[in-house]
């Protein structure tokens, strides 16, 4: 499974880094890096929650 | 927990059903998923209808993609009308009757109405996506045609005040009323509150706080908004927001204990007592909270998702956890982003904890209750986000 985010839609609420830090984090000018675009299948369902609770629904995953 | 060879019925498509599902397929589920969806074409992101749909962001179709069932799940395009504890059916409105070994109740809020106002022509509903796309468009096309659309919102809360604020962006004049003084104070606390009249007052938007609506009339150019005080309010549109309750009208008579204001009795591990294979999750569900000492209930999509995970996990297997959670609310008022993390009380102070210059003009303010720090409210400071978390968690 692969992350990416659209950082058009992307406001950088952050919620995302909050509840899966080794795939996102904010960088010092407060815009939003995806740290690692593959999903290990341990971490699927976290990065799942991640992308359903993003208040602008920019986080997109595909494929696996 | 295998699962095989019973069914697990999950009523509701929203943020804990759709959490539910997947903690399910991925724990390795064996038994029959079944989904029971109210909304007419499959889920969607319900909080976008206030915001990404009305601001033209995003459609319906793109506020579908995260909300996608997984193949396994048997989904019911309907709603669910009756449940039979004794014979383990729920029946849908569109005539199944579904059996289930195990049930999660996580049907979500409906909003509420305004007795006696119809939500045709120029009146529509923040919770309907068809209504909400039309106010959307109509708005855009005056903007388009160099006119001004001149809205008004019922309710100021939590939703009103976001619809307001989408609005004004959009280039639309808008009114919004609510009989509460402090119409925010109940869902973000008295200080967003305060902090949100300020951004409405910039923006443009007027707000009308303490007046009811005792009359709202439409006629081919415009509506006729009533006040309490006889002001009359015209507009080219009106837009209801005026909250919701819990969606559990299909329980009434089923001997699921429920509470006065009708959601969901729970116990810690969010399993209905005396009834183990019955769970809730989300807006429906009231459950006791260790860290707070209380019952409490929390209408936000964030919540929702942690429950449906803990519940999906409690229903089928054991040895049930409590859960509990240091919750998280989040809100966009004119452009500023607005968390919330931790608890307040009505009565809490607020006392700006802000360290240094921060980007944006972010500021934190920290809610203290008896003299401890209970919760962090972060106004345009989102990098701060993950950090209070602990600390609130840690408190």
């Amino acid at each position: 499974m692969d992350v990416t985010v659209d950082q058009e839609l992307c406001q950088s609420f952050a919620i995302c880094v909050g509840l899966a830090p080794d795939y996102f984090e904010l960088d010092e000018q407060g815009e939003l890096v995806v740290l690692r675009s593959e999903v290990d299948p341990d971490d699927e369902d976290t990065v799942g929650e991640a992308a359903l609770i993003c208040p602008k629904q920019a986080i997109l995953l595909a494929g696996g | 927990m295998t699962g095989a060879g019973e069914r697990l019925v999950v009523v509701g498509a929203g943020a804990a059903g759709a959490r539910a599902l997947r903690a399910l397929t991925a724990d390795g589920y064996a038994g029959e998923l079944h989904l029971v969806a109210a909304e007419p074409d499959g889920p969607y992101y319900r909080p976008g209808l206030s915001k990404q749909l009305l601001s033209g962001a995003q459609d319906l179709d793109q506020l579908r993609r995260t909300m996608v069932v997984d193949p396994v799940v048997r989904r019911h395009d309907s709603r669910a009308v009756d449940l039979d504890l004794d014979a383990g059916v729920v029946r849908l409105e569109n005539g199944t009757g579904l059996g289930f070994d195990r049930l999660l109740v996580a049907s979500g809020s409906v909003a509420r109405t305004l007795q006696g106002i119809e939500l045709t022509g120029r009146v529509g509903s923040v919770d309907d996506p068809t209504q909400v796309a039309r106010v959307r468009s109509w708005v855009a096309s005056a903007a388009s045609g160099g006119e001004v659309a001149e809205v008004v919102v019922v309710g100021a809360g939590l939703i009103g005040s976001e619809v307001a604020s989408t609005l004004a962006a959009a280039g639309a004049r808008v009114t919004a009323v609510d009989p509460s003084l402090t119409p925010l104070a109940k869902a973000l606390g008295s200080h967003v509150d305060a902090l949100a009249r300020r951004w409405h007052d910039e923006h443009g938007v007027r707000v009308l706080l303490g007046r009811l609506v005792t009359s709202l009339t439409q006629d081919e150019d415009g509506v006729s908004v009533v006040l309490d005080d006889g002001q009359v309010l015209r507009a080219g549109i009106a837009l209801i927001a005026v909250g919701v309750r819990p969606a559990t009208d299909w329980l009434a008579g089923s001997r699921i204990p429920m509470t006065s204001e009708g959601a969901v009795e729970v116990a810690a591990t969010l399993l209905v007592p005396g009834h183990e294979h019955v769970a809730a999750a989300g807006d429906v569900a009231d459950w006791p909270s260790a860290r707070l000492g209380r019952r409490t209930r929390v209408e936000h999509w964030a919540v929702a998702v942690e429950q449906g995970a803990a519940a999906a996990y409690n229903l089928t297997h054991g040895e049930p956890r409590p859960f509990d959670t240091v919750p998280m609310f989040w809100t966009e008022q004119h452009g500023r982003l607005v968390h919330f993390v931790g608890h307040r009380a009505p009565d809490s102070e607020w006392i700006d904890v802000t360290e240094g210059e921060l980007p944006r003009g972010g500021r934190v303010v920290a809610a203290v209750s008896g003299g401890v720090e209970t919760g962090y409210l972060l106004v345009q400071a989102p990098q701060l986000l993950r950090r209070y978390q602990q600390q609130a968690a840690g408190t």
